[in-house]
């Protein structure tokens, strides 16, 4: 089974995985695991053994929210950057999820790249949080401008 | 084995909030933690008679074609610019180390930084073989 096949490679790899059935039929099954602090999930379906989803969720900064809106344009612009990476904001936008769809022509090619992909989702969800603290910041300093200008102080 | 003396036991909890598996291989004199992260082997080492004394690390082989002096070269450049790591070239074995070596009144002090270290660990090895790559195009005039 694949999901078998993948979480026995991420333990022989040193990492504690959690295997769950998403579904009765038991056809697909999430395998999450940690690593550098953070949690992952690879979504595997036995129906379909060459296509993976890997997935990873960031918080979204209290203060981003409050100051800049939707981070949307920001995750567009990395997904841009990103190629085959998705984001989706969730619970009410105070996270958002990034996934890799990755397709191949075995398990053992998926496992023989593994870390990188991981490393490249990680990549694009850094500087996605890189990107809106950055926006934010920029955005707070020129509303502050415009306000102080608004009163005729600059 | 005597468990009042395991000092090593914060460090092996913090491994396992890291979502990392671990093996043990202690005896009479020393305390040792093995793991892997990401595939990569880790260790950390504690004597029995010295309990302020922790040891993390990993160890490499050097690429077949680098030359023992240009690694020392590298690894001294390393351990003049990087935080916490100390890179030794292993020359009879032709083995890189990486280790970050503590004092502590308490193992459990280095628990909240564990994973920083492990961090620091992971970049100073990969910044050891990147430059140690270059190194070996410079000289092949490459």
């Amino acid at each position: 089974m694949v999901s078998e096949s993948v979480s026995r490679f991420i333990e022989a790899e040193g990492h504690r995985v959690e295997v769950t059935a998403l579904e009765d039929s038991g056809s697909l099954a999430e395998i999450v695991f940690r690593t550098r602090g953070q949690m992952f999930s690879v979504a595997v379906s036995e129906a379909d053994p060459n296509r993976f989803s890997l997935s990873t969720a960031y918080e979204v900064p209290d203060w981003v929210r409050d100051r800049a809106g939707s981070p949307t344009d920001t995750l567009s612009d990395i997904e841009a950057e990103y190629l085959g990476t998705r984001f989706m904001l969730a619970q009410d936008g105070t996270i958002f999820v990034a996934t890799l769809e990755y397709e191949t022509t075995s398990v053992e090619e998926f496992m023989q790249h593994f870390w990188k992909i991981v490393g490249r989702l990680r990549d694009a969800g850094n500087t996605a949080v890189e990107r809106m603290v950055d926006r934010s910041e920029s955005k707070a300093a020129a509303d502050k401008f415009i306000r102080e200008f608004m009163k005729g102080e600059r | 084995m005597d468990d009042t003396t395991d000092h090593l036991a914060p460090i092996e909890a913090a491994i396992e909030e890291e979502g990392l598996l671990l093996a043990r291989d202690n005896d009479d004199e020393a305390l040792r933690i093995t793991f892997k992260s990401e595939g990569d082997r880790y260790f950390v080492v504690g004597y029995r008679d010295d309990p302020n004394f922790v040891m993390i690390g990993s160890g490499w082989a050097l690429p077949a074609d680098a030359s023992i002096e240009e690694a020392t070269e590298v690894a001294n450049t390393l351990n003049v610019r990087k935080k916490f790591v100390k890179t030794a070239i292993w020359e009879d074995e032709r083995d890189a180390l990486f280790t970050v070596e503590l004092c502590v009144s308490n193992a459990e002090e280095v628990r909240p930084h564990f994973g920083r270290l492990l961090d620091v660990l992971r970049d100073t090895a990969a910044e050891f073989f990147h430059e140690l790559r270059d190194e070996g195009e410079d000289d092949d005039g490459r």
